[in-house]
Protein backbone atom coordinates (compact mmCIF):
# COMPACT_ATOMS: atom_id res chain seq x y z
CA UNK A 1 0.00 0.00 0.00
CA UNK A 2 2.93 2.19 0.60
CA UNK A 3 6.24 1.19 -1.46
CA UNK A 4 9.04 4.14 -0.46
CA UNK A 5 11.65 3.65 -3.47
CA UNK A 6 15.18 4.90 -3.24
CA UNK A 7 14.29 7.94 -1.25
CA UNK A 8 16.67 10.72 -0.90
CA UNK A 9 16.30 14.19 1.16
CA UNK A 10 19.17 16.80 0.90
CA UNK A 11 19.40 20.05 2.58
CA UNK A 12 21.83 22.17 -0.48
CA UNK A 13 24.82 20.03 -0.42
CA UNK A 14 23.99 17.49 2.70
CA UNK A 15 22.68 14.55 2.04
CA UNK A 16 20.00 13.95 5.31
CA UNK A 17 18.65 10.32 3.97
CA UNK A 18 20.39 8.44 1.02
CA UNK A 19 18.20 5.80 -1.39
CA UNK A 20 15.58 4.74 1.43
CA UNK A 21 13.43 1.77 -0.05
CA UNK A 22 10.83 0.44 2.23
CA UNK A 23 7.33 -1.08 2.07
CA UNK A 24 3.99 -1.61 3.96
CA UNK A 25 1.08 -3.78 3.30
CA UNK A 26 -2.49 -2.91 5.01
CA UNK A 27 -2.18 -4.02 8.44
CA UNK A 28 1.40 -3.92 8.76
CA UNK A 29 3.85 -2.03 10.89
CA UNK A 30 7.12 -1.48 10.47
CA UNK A 31 10.02 0.29 13.50
CA UNK A 32 12.27 2.75 12.16
CA UNK A 33 15.15 3.35 14.63
CA UNK A 34 18.70 4.06 14.68
CA UNK A 35 21.00 6.96 15.72
CA UNK A 36 19.79 10.31 16.75
CA UNK A 37 19.90 12.11 13.64
CA UNK A 38 19.86 9.74 11.74
CA UNK A 39 16.97 10.33 9.81
CA UNK A 40 14.02 9.07 10.85
CA UNK A 41 11.50 12.14 11.03
CA UNK A 42 13.04 13.54 8.12
CA UNK A 43 11.48 10.14 6.23
CA UNK A 44 8.96 10.70 8.07
CA UNK A 45 7.95 14.27 6.97
CA UNK A 46 8.69 13.16 3.57
CA UNK A 47 6.30 10.84 3.60
CA UNK A 48 3.69 13.41 4.85
CA UNK A 49 5.03 16.03 1.90
CA UNK A 50 6.28 18.19 5.02
CA UNK A 51 10.10 18.43 4.93
CA UNK A 52 11.49 21.71 6.42
CA UNK A 53 12.16 24.70 4.11
CA UNK A 54 15.15 23.93 2.04
CA UNK A 55 15.19 20.07 1.85
CA UNK A 56 14.34 18.39 -1.02
CA UNK A 57 13.08 14.78 -1.23
CA UNK A 58 14.00 12.54 -4.34
CA UNK A 59 12.76 9.28 -5.23
CA UNK A 60 9.33 7.75 -5.05
CA UNK A 61 6.55 7.59 -2.49
CA UNK A 62 3.54 5.44 -3.99
CA UNK A 63 0.46 5.60 -1.46
CA UNK A 64 -3.21 4.39 -3.15
CA UNK A 65 -2.26 4.67 -6.62
CA UNK A 66 0.00 8.19 -6.59
CA UNK A 67 3.22 9.72 -6.39
CA UNK A 68 3.40 11.45 -2.89
CA UNK A 69 6.57 13.54 -3.89
CA UNK A 70 4.76 14.47 -7.08
CA UNK A 71 1.39 15.80 -5.72
CA UNK A 72 0.65 19.53 -5.31
CA UNK A 73 0.04 20.83 -1.58
CA UNK A 74 -3.49 20.76 -2.74
CA UNK A 75 -3.30 17.45 -3.30
CA UNK A 76 -1.52 16.10 -0.25
CA UNK A 77 -3.82 18.32 1.90
CA UNK A 78 -6.40 15.87 1.06
CA UNK A 79 -4.23 12.73 1.84
CA UNK A 80 -2.76 14.58 5.20
CA UNK A 81 -4.89 13.81 8.23
CA UNK A 82 -7.33 11.93 6.14
CA UNK A 83 -5.51 9.03 4.64
CA UNK A 84 -2.52 9.27 6.43
CA UNK A 85 -2.51 10.13 10.18
CA UNK A 86 0.86 11.51 12.00
CA UNK A 87 1.54 11.76 15.32
CA UNK A 88 5.06 14.31 15.85
CA UNK A 89 7.61 13.72 17.51
CA UNK A 90 7.09 17.10 19.86
CA UNK A 91 3.77 16.91 20.73
CA UNK A 92 3.81 20.87 22.45
CA UNK A 93 4.85 22.38 18.54
CA UNK A 94 2.17 19.83 17.04
CA UNK A 95 -0.13 20.75 19.11
CA UNK A 96 -1.95 24.52 18.61
CA UNK A 97 -1.22 26.40 21.81
CA UNK A 98 -4.92 28.60 21.90
CA UNK A 99 -6.99 25.71 20.64
CA UNK A 100 -8.91 23.30 23.07
CA UNK A 101 -7.86 19.41 22.37
CA UNK A 102 -11.86 18.92 21.60
CA UNK A 103 -11.84 21.64 19.50
CA UNK A 104 -8.95 20.45 17.45
CA UNK A 105 -10.02 16.62 17.03
CA UNK A 106 -13.16 18.05 16.16
CA UNK A 107 -11.81 20.56 13.32
CA UNK A 108 -10.22 17.62 11.07
CA UNK A 109 -13.25 15.21 11.31
CA UNK A 110 -14.96 18.06 9.94
CA UNK A 111 -12.93 19.74 7.64
CA UNK A 112 -12.62 16.20 5.92
CA UNK A 113 -16.00 15.90 5.77
CA UNK A 114 -16.40 13.16 8.19
CA UNK A 115 -19.43 14.15 10.53
CA UNK A 116 -21.29 17.58 11.10
CA UNK A 117 -20.08 19.69 14.22
CA UNK A 118 -22.22 17.64 17.13
CA UNK A 119 -21.14 14.63 15.27
CA UNK A 120 -17.46 15.70 15.49
CA UNK A 121 -17.54 16.83 19.01
CA UNK A 122 -19.04 13.64 20.19
CA UNK A 123 -16.29 11.62 18.06
CA UNK A 124 -13.62 14.05 19.68
CA UNK A 125 -14.89 12.64 23.02
CA UNK A 126 -15.10 9.17 22.38
CA UNK A 127 -11.75 8.91 21.27
CA UNK A 128 -10.26 11.17 24.62
CA UNK A 129 -12.03 8.80 26.22
CA UNK A 130 -10.48 6.07 24.05
CA UNK A 131 -6.61 7.02 24.44
CA UNK A 132 -6.92 6.68 28.24
CA UNK A 133 -7.38 10.62 29.15
CA UNK A 134 -8.71 11.14 32.88
CA UNK A 135 -11.87 12.83 33.31
CA UNK A 136 -12.68 13.14 29.25
CA UNK A 137 -15.10 15.82 29.31
CA UNK A 138 -13.50 18.29 31.15
CA UNK A 139 -9.90 17.05 29.38
CA UNK A 140 -12.33 17.81 26.11
CA UNK A 141 -11.83 21.75 26.79
CA UNK A 142 -8.27 21.68 27.84
CA UNK A 143 -5.54 23.85 26.35
CA UNK A 144 -2.23 21.59 25.57
CA UNK A 145 -0.74 23.94 27.91
CA UNK A 146 -2.75 22.36 30.51
CA UNK A 147 -1.82 18.69 30.48
CA UNK A 148 0.63 16.55 31.48
CA UNK A 149 3.80 15.62 28.84
CA UNK A 150 1.89 11.97 28.26
CA UNK A 151 -1.66 13.24 28.03
CA UNK A 152 -0.02 15.67 25.18
CA UNK A 153 1.28 12.61 23.60
CA UNK A 154 -2.30 10.62 24.32
CA UNK A 155 -4.50 13.60 22.90
CA UNK A 156 -1.93 13.89 19.74
CA UNK A 157 -2.39 9.92 19.21
CA UNK A 158 -6.24 10.77 19.61
CA UNK A 159 -5.61 13.47 16.93
CA UNK A 160 -4.27 11.15 14.57
CA UNK A 161 -6.64 8.10 14.23
CA UNK A 162 -9.72 10.49 14.26
CA UNK A 163 -10.01 9.85 10.57
CA UNK A 164 -9.33 6.49 10.54
CA UNK A 165 -6.60 6.62 8.57
CA UNK A 166 -5.22 4.08 6.19
CA UNK A 167 -1.77 4.80 7.28
CA UNK A 168 -0.16 5.89 10.20
CA UNK A 169 3.28 7.56 10.48
CA UNK A 170 3.95 7.60 14.04
CA UNK A 171 7.49 9.49 15.85
CA UNK A 172 8.24 8.06 18.90
CA UNK A 173 4.40 8.32 20.04
CA UNK A 174 4.84 6.91 23.63
CA UNK A 175 7.91 7.54 24.62
CA UNK A 176 6.83 10.01 26.88
CA UNK A 177 4.39 7.74 29.08
CA UNK A 178 3.98 5.70 32.06
CA UNK A 179 5.20 1.86 31.18
CA UNK A 180 1.08 0.88 32.07
CA UNK A 181 -0.31 3.41 29.69
CA UNK A 182 2.00 2.86 27.06
CA UNK A 183 0.85 -0.89 26.97
CA UNK A 184 -2.66 0.11 26.71
CA UNK A 185 -2.36 2.41 24.01
CA UNK A 186 0.25 -0.02 22.43
CA UNK A 187 -2.49 -2.43 22.50
CA UNK A 188 -5.27 0.27 21.24
CA UNK A 189 -3.20 0.86 18.08
CA UNK A 190 -3.19 -2.98 17.68
CA UNK A 191 -6.53 -3.08 18.00
CA UNK A 192 -7.24 -0.17 15.33
CA UNK A 193 -4.87 -1.48 13.10
CA UNK A 194 -7.05 -5.38 13.11
CA UNK A 195 -10.11 -3.58 13.08
CA UNK A 196 -9.22 -1.16 9.82
CA UNK A 197 -6.06 -2.59 8.35
CA UNK A 198 -4.08 -0.03 9.00
CA UNK A 199 -0.41 0.35 8.87
CA UNK A 200 2.01 1.84 10.52
CA UNK A 201 5.14 3.55 10.16
CA UNK A 202 6.51 3.82 13.54
CA UNK A 203 9.55 4.95 14.88
CA UNK A 204 11.26 4.76 18.55
CA UNK A 205 14.27 4.59 20.28
CA UNK A 206 13.03 1.61 22.48
CA UNK A 207 13.85 -1.60 21.21
CA UNK A 208 11.89 -3.33 23.38
CA UNK A 209 8.26 -1.70 21.81
CA UNK A 210 9.52 -2.66 18.34
CA UNK A 211 10.08 -6.66 19.47
CA UNK A 212 6.13 -6.26 20.42
CA UNK A 213 4.82 -4.11 17.68
CA UNK A 214 6.47 -4.13 14.58
CA UNK A 215 6.45 -7.21 12.21
CA UNK A 216 9.61 -5.97 10.39
CA UNK A 217 12.32 -2.86 11.45
CA UNK A 218 14.15 -1.08 9.75
CA UNK A 219 17.73 0.23 11.10
CA UNK A 220 19.01 3.87 10.12
CA UNK A 221 22.55 5.41 10.97
CA UNK A 222 23.71 8.44 9.28
CA UNK A 223 20.73 8.92 7.02
CA UNK A 224 21.64 5.24 5.64
CA UNK A 225 19.70 1.67 5.83
CA UNK A 226 22.06 -0.33 8.02
CA UNK A 227 20.10 -3.68 8.30
CA UNK A 228 16.44 -4.72 7.76
CA UNK A 229 14.29 -7.69 8.03
CA UNK A 230 11.36 -9.37 9.98
CA UNK A 231 11.80 -8.20 13.44
CA UNK A 232 12.30 -11.33 15.68
CA UNK A 233 15.11 -12.71 12.86
CA UNK A 234 16.79 -9.06 13.44
CA UNK A 235 16.75 -8.75 17.03
CA UNK A 236 17.51 -11.87 17.91
CA UNK A 237 20.45 -12.30 15.57
CA UNK A 238 21.43 -8.78 14.41
CA UNK A 239 23.89 -8.88 11.21
CA UNK A 240 24.94 -5.12 11.37
CA UNK A 241 27.69 -4.39 13.95
CA UNK A 242 25.49 -1.14 14.44
CA UNK A 243 22.57 -3.14 15.41
CA UNK A 244 24.72 -5.47 17.83
CA UNK A 245 26.14 -2.00 19.40
CA UNK A 246 21.97 -0.92 20.02
CA UNK A 247 21.45 -4.16 21.59
CA UNK A 248 24.28 -3.88 23.76
CA UNK A 249 23.91 0.23 25.13
CA UNK A 250 20.57 -1.07 26.82
CA UNK A 251 21.23 -0.45 30.83
CA UNK A 252 20.73 -3.95 32.52
CA UNK A 253 21.09 -3.68 36.55
CA UNK A 254 22.60 -0.40 38.35
CA UNK A 255 25.67 1.64 37.30
CA UNK A 256 27.91 -0.38 39.89
CA UNK A 257 26.94 -3.41 39.04
CA UNK A 258 26.60 -3.33 35.27
CA UNK A 259 28.45 -0.39 33.87
CA UNK A 260 27.33 0.65 30.12
CA UNK A 261 29.54 0.80 27.29
CA UNK A 262 28.22 2.68 24.77
CA UNK A 263 29.88 2.42 21.09
CA UNK A 264 33.29 4.30 20.95
CA UNK A 265 33.83 7.57 19.18
CA UNK A 266 30.84 10.22 18.47
CA UNK A 267 28.59 10.69 15.70
CA UNK A 268 30.40 11.94 13.01
CA UNK A 269 28.97 15.65 11.52
CA UNK A 270 27.11 14.31 7.89
CA UNK A 271 29.27 16.69 5.90
CA UNK A 272 31.85 14.27 7.21
CA UNK A 273 30.94 11.02 6.97
CA UNK A 274 33.39 8.57 4.77
CA UNK A 275 33.23 7.61 1.30
CA UNK A 276 32.14 3.99 2.15
CA UNK A 277 30.26 2.62 5.25
CA UNK A 278 29.03 5.63 7.24
CA UNK A 279 29.79 3.66 10.83
CA UNK A 280 33.27 3.24 9.41
CA UNK A 281 35.44 4.77 12.50
CA UNK A 282 33.24 3.85 15.11
CA UNK A 283 32.85 0.22 13.94
CA UNK A 284 34.95 -2.77 15.69
CA UNK A 285 35.21 -4.50 12.22
CA UNK A 286 35.58 -1.23 9.99
CA UNK A 287 38.76 -1.57 7.24
CA UNK A 288 39.73 0.45 4.50
CA UNK A 289 37.31 -1.42 2.35
CA UNK A 290 34.47 0.27 5.11
CA UNK A 291 35.87 3.87 4.33
CA UNK A 292 36.36 3.56 0.71
CA UNK A 293 33.25 2.00 -0.77
CA UNK A 294 29.17 1.91 0.07
CA UNK A 295 28.58 -1.52 1.36
CA UNK A 296 25.94 -3.50 -1.01
CA UNK A 297 22.81 -5.19 0.62
CA UNK A 298 23.81 -8.85 1.74
CA UNK A 299 20.94 -10.71 1.98
CA UNK A 300 20.44 -13.70 4.57
CA UNK A 301 18.11 -14.26 7.76
CA UNK A 302 17.70 -10.00 7.43
CA UNK A 303 19.49 -7.94 5.02
CA UNK A 304 22.46 -6.30 5.88
CA UNK A 305 24.36 -3.57 4.53
CA UNK A 306 27.61 -4.15 5.43
CA UNK A 307 30.96 -5.55 3.74
CA UNK A 308 31.98 -7.87 7.43
CA UNK A 309 28.52 -8.95 8.08
CA UNK A 310 27.65 -11.27 10.72
CA UNK A 311 26.86 -15.38 9.50
CA UNK A 312 24.16 -16.56 10.60
CA UNK A 313 24.04 -18.76 13.66
CA UNK B 1 24.73 15.55 56.72
CA UNK B 2 22.07 17.78 55.75
CA UNK B 3 20.08 17.51 52.40
CA UNK B 4 21.46 19.33 49.38
CA UNK B 5 17.25 19.73 48.85
CA UNK B 6 14.80 18.84 51.47
CA UNK B 7 11.11 19.24 50.57
CA UNK B 8 8.05 19.14 53.47
CA UNK B 9 4.68 18.52 52.50
CA UNK B 10 4.32 19.82 49.02
CA UNK B 11 1.07 20.72 47.99
CA UNK B 12 0.30 22.47 44.36
CA UNK B 13 -3.29 22.61 43.03
CA UNK B 14 -4.27 23.93 39.61
CA UNK B 15 -7.91 24.17 38.33
CA UNK B 16 -8.88 21.87 35.96
CA UNK B 17 -10.61 22.91 32.41
CA UNK B 18 -14.35 23.36 32.64
CA UNK B 19 -16.94 25.15 30.41
CA UNK B 20 -16.24 28.34 31.43
CA UNK B 21 -19.51 31.07 33.60
CA UNK B 22 -21.31 28.03 34.92
CA UNK B 23 -19.80 25.09 34.68
CA UNK B 24 -17.60 25.70 37.74
CA UNK B 25 -14.26 24.49 37.30
CA UNK B 26 -12.81 21.93 39.88
CA UNK B 27 -9.50 21.50 41.26
CA UNK B 28 -6.95 19.13 40.94
CA UNK B 29 -4.36 18.84 42.87
CA UNK B 30 -1.29 17.96 40.83
CA UNK B 31 0.73 17.27 44.06
CA UNK B 32 -0.80 16.49 47.10
CA UNK B 33 1.43 17.05 50.39
CA UNK B 34 4.99 15.57 49.07
CA UNK B 35 8.14 15.42 51.31
CA UNK B 36 11.37 14.08 49.90
CA UNK B 37 14.81 14.47 51.03
CA UNK B 38 18.33 14.09 48.60
CA UNK B 39 21.43 13.85 49.79
CA UNK B 40 24.49 15.60 48.38
CA UNK B 41 26.13 13.36 45.21
CA UNK B 42 23.02 11.10 44.99
CA UNK B 43 21.15 10.41 43.12
CA UNK B 44 16.77 10.05 43.64
CA UNK B 45 15.01 8.55 40.42
CA UNK B 46 11.18 9.73 40.00
CA UNK B 47 9.14 7.79 38.25
CA UNK B 48 5.35 7.39 38.34
CA UNK B 49 1.61 7.26 36.48
CA UNK B 50 1.32 9.93 33.75
CA UNK B 51 0.21 13.20 34.90
CA UNK B 52 1.25 11.96 38.35
CA UNK B 53 2.26 15.60 39.00
CA UNK B 54 6.30 14.33 38.55
CA UNK B 55 6.77 17.52 35.90
CA UNK B 56 5.05 19.79 38.45
CA UNK B 57 7.08 18.70 41.53
CA UNK B 58 10.12 19.25 39.63
CA UNK B 59 8.83 23.27 38.69
CA UNK B 60 8.31 23.27 42.30
CA UNK B 61 11.71 22.00 43.79
CA UNK B 62 13.51 24.56 41.61
CA UNK B 63 11.86 27.25 42.12
CA UNK B 64 9.47 28.11 38.91
CA UNK B 65 6.54 27.22 40.59
CA UNK B 66 5.46 27.87 44.12
CA UNK B 67 3.95 25.74 46.08
CA UNK B 68 0.52 26.75 47.70
CA UNK B 69 1.44 24.52 51.04
CA UNK B 70 4.81 23.18 52.61
CA UNK B 71 8.08 24.51 52.08
CA UNK B 72 11.25 23.32 50.26
CA UNK B 73 15.26 23.74 51.60
CA UNK B 74 18.07 23.85 49.87
CA UNK B 75 21.61 22.85 51.44
CA UNK B 76 19.49 23.47 54.87
CA UNK B 77 17.95 27.25 54.01
CA UNK B 78 14.14 27.27 53.20
CA UNK B 79 13.95 29.13 49.73
CA UNK B 80 10.66 28.36 48.97
CA UNK B 81 9.69 31.74 50.56
CA UNK B 82 12.05 33.85 49.11
CA UNK B 83 11.27 36.38 46.77
CA UNK B 84 12.55 36.14 43.34
CA UNK B 85 15.88 38.26 43.51
CA UNK B 86 16.89 36.47 46.52
CA UNK B 87 16.66 33.10 44.89
CA UNK B 88 18.90 33.99 42.29
CA UNK B 89 21.88 32.58 43.55
CA UNK B 90 19.97 29.36 44.22
CA UNK B 91 18.80 29.61 40.67
CA UNK B 92 22.34 29.22 39.52
CA UNK B 93 23.33 26.08 42.14
CA UNK B 94 20.31 24.22 40.70
CA UNK B 95 19.26 23.32 36.81
CA UNK B 96 16.29 21.93 35.43
CA UNK B 97 16.08 20.23 31.81
CA UNK B 98 12.43 20.32 31.04
CA UNK B 99 10.25 17.68 29.65
CA UNK B 100 9.92 19.76 26.29
CA UNK B 101 13.67 20.50 24.54
CA UNK B 102 11.41 22.25 22.15
CA UNK B 103 9.45 24.81 24.69
CA UNK B 104 12.50 25.20 26.66
CA UNK B 105 14.92 26.28 23.76
CA UNK B 106 14.30 29.92 22.46
CA UNK B 107 13.96 29.28 18.27
CA UNK B 108 15.19 32.37 17.86
CA UNK B 109 18.63 32.03 19.58
CA UNK B 110 21.67 30.31 18.29
CA UNK B 111 22.74 27.47 20.00
CA UNK B 112 25.61 29.24 21.15
CA UNK B 113 24.06 31.44 22.90
CA UNK B 114 21.19 29.19 24.29
CA UNK B 115 23.81 27.00 25.90
CA UNK B 116 25.34 29.88 27.54
CA UNK B 117 22.47 32.22 28.95
CA UNK B 118 23.14 30.18 32.23
CA UNK B 119 26.88 30.89 32.25
CA UNK B 120 26.69 34.75 30.69
CA UNK B 121 24.36 35.11 33.99
CA UNK B 122 27.08 33.20 36.38
CA UNK B 123 30.53 35.08 34.54
CA UNK B 124 29.20 38.00 33.02
CA UNK B 125 32.85 38.99 32.51
CA UNK B 126 33.76 36.17 30.27
CA UNK B 127 35.80 36.83 27.24
CA UNK B 128 34.39 35.77 23.71
CA UNK B 129 36.64 33.17 22.94
CA UNK B 130 36.91 31.42 26.50
CA UNK B 131 32.72 31.45 26.41
CA UNK B 132 32.46 29.52 23.01
CA UNK B 133 35.71 27.15 23.87
CA UNK B 134 33.37 25.96 27.57
CA UNK B 135 30.14 26.27 24.88
CA UNK B 136 32.15 23.90 22.60
CA UNK B 137 33.52 21.43 25.28
CA UNK B 138 29.78 20.84 26.76
CA UNK B 139 28.55 20.08 23.74
CA UNK B 140 31.22 17.70 23.02
CA UNK B 141 30.56 15.96 26.49
CA UNK B 142 26.60 15.70 25.26
CA UNK B 143 27.54 14.25 21.32
CA UNK B 144 27.46 17.05 19.83
CA UNK B 145 29.94 18.92 17.05
CA UNK B 146 31.08 22.59 16.85
CA UNK B 147 29.10 22.84 13.84
CA UNK B 148 26.49 22.91 16.24
CA UNK B 149 27.11 26.16 17.72
CA UNK B 150 25.76 29.07 15.05
CA UNK B 151 22.59 26.97 14.11
CA UNK B 152 19.14 27.09 15.59
CA UNK B 153 16.72 24.83 17.39
CA UNK B 154 14.47 23.64 14.77
CA UNK B 155 17.21 22.78 12.76
CA UNK B 156 18.26 19.99 14.56
CA UNK B 157 17.27 16.47 15.11
CA UNK B 158 14.62 15.88 18.59
CA UNK B 159 17.76 13.89 20.55
CA UNK B 160 20.06 16.72 19.14
CA UNK B 161 17.77 18.85 20.64
CA UNK B 162 17.57 17.57 23.87
CA UNK B 163 21.07 17.09 24.44
CA UNK B 164 21.10 21.12 23.79
CA UNK B 165 19.21 21.53 26.55
CA UNK B 166 20.90 18.64 28.65
CA UNK B 167 24.45 20.62 27.78
CA UNK B 168 22.67 24.22 28.75
CA UNK B 169 21.95 22.58 32.26
CA UNK B 170 25.31 21.48 33.16
CA UNK B 171 27.44 24.00 31.66
CA UNK B 172 27.69 26.28 35.34
CA UNK B 173 28.42 23.02 36.83
CA UNK B 174 25.46 22.90 39.41
CA UNK B 175 25.38 21.39 42.73
CA UNK B 176 21.96 19.60 41.65
CA UNK B 177 20.29 18.64 38.51
CA UNK B 178 16.23 17.98 38.13
CA UNK B 179 16.09 16.50 34.48
CA UNK B 180 12.90 16.03 33.47
CA UNK B 181 12.97 12.71 31.01
CA UNK B 182 16.07 14.25 29.57
CA UNK B 183 16.50 10.86 27.51
CA UNK B 184 13.87 9.63 26.08
CA UNK B 185 14.18 11.16 22.48
CA UNK B 186 17.98 9.52 22.69
CA UNK B 187 18.39 6.37 20.65
CA UNK B 188 19.78 3.11 22.98
CA UNK B 189 23.84 4.45 22.13
CA UNK B 190 23.70 8.25 22.80
CA UNK B 191 21.26 7.57 25.99
CA UNK B 192 24.57 5.28 27.73
CA UNK B 193 27.06 8.01 26.61
CA UNK B 194 24.56 10.72 28.61
CA UNK B 195 23.92 8.73 31.50
CA UNK B 196 27.50 7.42 31.78
CA UNK B 197 28.88 11.08 31.60
CA UNK B 198 26.17 12.15 34.13
CA UNK B 199 27.55 9.07 36.86
CA UNK B 200 30.86 10.71 35.98
CA UNK B 201 29.84 13.61 37.22
CA UNK B 202 28.23 12.65 40.29
CA UNK B 203 31.44 10.45 41.21
CA UNK B 204 34.19 13.65 40.17
CA UNK B 205 32.26 16.62 41.28
CA UNK B 206 29.88 14.90 43.70
CA UNK B 207 26.07 16.66 41.74
CA UNK B 208 23.53 15.49 43.20
CA UNK B 209 20.69 14.44 40.24
CA UNK B 210 16.96 14.15 40.80
CA UNK B 211 15.90 12.44 37.41
CA UNK B 212 12.44 11.69 35.88
CA UNK B 213 11.98 9.53 33.60
CA UNK B 214 9.21 6.28 32.83
CA UNK B 215 12.01 4.01 32.13
CA UNK B 216 12.51 1.81 34.45
CA UNK B 217 15.68 0.38 33.19
CA UNK B 218 17.78 3.74 32.90
CA UNK B 219 15.79 4.67 36.54
CA UNK B 220 18.00 1.39 38.10
CA UNK B 221 20.43 2.16 36.29
CA UNK B 222 21.30 5.39 37.46
CA UNK B 223 19.36 6.30 40.67
CA UNK B 224 20.92 5.11 44.11
CA UNK B 225 16.92 5.53 45.63
CA UNK B 226 13.41 5.63 43.71
CA UNK B 227 10.29 7.20 44.44
CA UNK B 228 7.08 6.01 42.66
CA UNK B 229 3.99 8.59 42.74
CA UNK B 230 0.70 8.15 41.63
CA UNK B 231 -2.41 10.68 41.52
CA UNK B 232 -0.19 13.59 42.77
CA UNK B 233 1.58 11.53 45.95
CA UNK B 234 4.93 9.80 46.62
CA UNK B 235 3.08 6.18 47.38
CA UNK B 236 6.73 4.07 47.48
CA UNK B 237 10.10 4.79 48.12
CA UNK B 238 13.40 3.31 49.26
CA UNK B 239 16.69 2.16 47.85
CA UNK B 240 16.56 1.48 43.86
CA UNK B 241 17.43 -2.47 44.60
CA UNK B 242 14.89 -2.45 47.74
CA UNK B 243 12.23 -1.32 45.01
CA UNK B 244 12.83 -2.83 42.10
CA UNK B 245 13.50 -6.40 43.88
CA UNK B 246 10.70 -6.13 46.35
CA UNK B 247 7.92 -3.63 45.65
CA UNK B 248 5.84 -2.96 48.12
CA UNK B 249 2.86 -0.75 46.94
CA UNK B 250 0.38 -1.89 43.93
CA UNK B 251 1.35 0.43 41.78
CA UNK B 252 4.64 0.22 41.46
CA UNK B 253 4.57 -3.73 41.09
CA UNK B 254 1.85 -3.01 38.17
CA UNK B 255 5.00 -0.53 36.76
CA UNK B 256 7.39 -3.31 36.80
CA UNK B 257 5.19 -5.90 35.48
CA UNK B 258 4.66 -3.53 32.44
CA UNK B 259 8.01 -3.09 31.99
CA UNK B 260 8.57 -3.49 28.29
CA UNK B 261 10.93 -6.62 27.93
CA UNK B 262 12.80 -7.17 24.40
CA UNK B 263 11.01 -10.01 23.27
CA UNK B 264 13.31 -12.35 20.31
N1 LIG C 1 15.36 22.14 9.56
C1 LIG C 1 16.56 21.56 9.47
N2 LIG C 1 17.60 22.20 8.90
C2 LIG C 1 18.81 21.61 8.81
N3 LIG C 1 19.10 20.38 9.25
C3 LIG C 1 18.12 19.70 9.84
C4 LIG C 1 16.80 20.24 10.00
N4 LIG C 1 16.04 19.33 10.62
C5 LIG C 1 16.84 18.27 10.86
N5 LIG C 1 18.08 18.49 10.39
C6 LIG C 1 19.21 17.54 10.43
O1 LIG C 1 18.85 16.39 9.70
C7 LIG C 1 19.36 15.21 10.29
C8 LIG C 1 18.24 14.21 10.46
O2 LIG C 1 17.30 14.72 11.39
P1 LIG C 1 16.03 13.86 11.89
O3 LIG C 1 15.19 14.81 12.66
O4 LIG C 1 15.41 13.15 10.76
O5 LIG C 1 16.74 12.81 12.87
P2 LIG C 1 16.08 11.64 13.71
O6 LIG C 1 16.60 10.36 13.18
O7 LIG C 1 14.60 11.82 13.76
O8 LIG C 1 16.74 11.88 15.14
P3 LIG C 1 16.13 11.80 16.63
O9 LIG C 1 16.14 10.37 16.99
O10 LIG C 1 17.12 12.58 17.43
O11 LIG C 1 14.77 12.43 16.61
C9 LIG C 1 20.00 15.66 11.61
O12 LIG C 1 21.40 15.65 11.44
C10 LIG C 1 19.50 17.07 11.83
O13 LIG C 1 20.47 17.86 12.47
N1 LIG D 1 -1.03 24.58 33.94
C1 LIG D 1 -1.88 23.61 34.26
N2 LIG D 1 -3.20 23.83 34.36
C2 LIG D 1 -4.06 22.85 34.68
N3 LIG D 1 -3.70 21.58 34.94
C3 LIG D 1 -2.39 21.28 34.87
C4 LIG D 1 -1.41 22.27 34.52
N4 LIG D 1 -0.19 21.68 34.52
C5 LIG D 1 -0.41 20.39 34.85
N5 LIG D 1 -1.72 20.15 35.05
C6 LIG D 1 -2.32 18.86 35.46
O1 LIG D 1 -1.64 18.46 36.63
C7 LIG D 1 -1.45 17.05 36.63
C8 LIG D 1 0.04 16.75 36.84
O2 LIG D 1 0.76 17.15 35.68
P1 LIG D 1 2.33 16.90 35.52
O3 LIG D 1 2.73 17.55 34.26
O4 LIG D 1 3.02 17.31 36.77
O5 LIG D 1 2.35 15.31 35.39
P2 LIG D 1 3.58 14.33 35.09
O6 LIG D 1 3.64 13.36 36.20
O7 LIG D 1 4.78 15.10 34.76
O8 LIG D 1 3.03 13.56 33.81
P3 LIG D 1 3.81 13.01 32.49
O9 LIG D 1 4.46 11.74 32.90
O10 LIG D 1 2.68 12.74 31.54
O11 LIG D 1 4.75 14.06 32.03
C9 LIG D 1 -2.01 16.54 35.31
O12 LIG D 1 -3.28 15.97 35.54
C10 LIG D 1 -2.12 17.77 34.44
O13 LIG D 1 -3.21 17.67 33.56
MG1 LIG E 1 13.33 12.44 15.28
MG1 LIG F 1 5.85 15.35 33.00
Amino acid sequence: MIIVENLSIRLGELEIVRGLSFTLAPGEVLGLVGESGSGKSMTALAVLGLLPPGMRASGSIRFEGQDLLRLSERELRAVRGRRIGMVFQEPMTALNPVMTIGAQIAEGVIRHGLADAAGASKRALRLIARVGLPDPAARLHAYPHELSGGQRQRALIALAIACRPALLVADEPTSALDVTVQAELLALLREIRDETGMAMLFITHDLAVVSRLADRTLVLYGGRAMETGATRALLAAPRHPYTHGLLAAIPRGNAHANPLRPMPGQVPELDRLPPGCPFFGRCPKGDALCRDVPPPPVPGASIAWCHRPEAAP
Amino acid sequence: MTAIIAARNLVRAYRLPGEGLLGRRRRLVAVDDVSLELDEGKTLGIVGESGSGKSTLARLLVGLERPDRGTIAFDGATISNLPERALRPYRRAMQMVFQDPFGSLDPRMRVIDSVAEPLDIALPGLDRDAREARVAATLAEVGLGTSALRRYPHQFSGGQRQRIAIARALITGPRLLVADEPVSALDVSIQAQILNLLVDLKLARGLSIIFISHNLGVIRYLSDHVAVMLRGRIVETGPTERVFGAPEHPYTRALIAAMPVLER
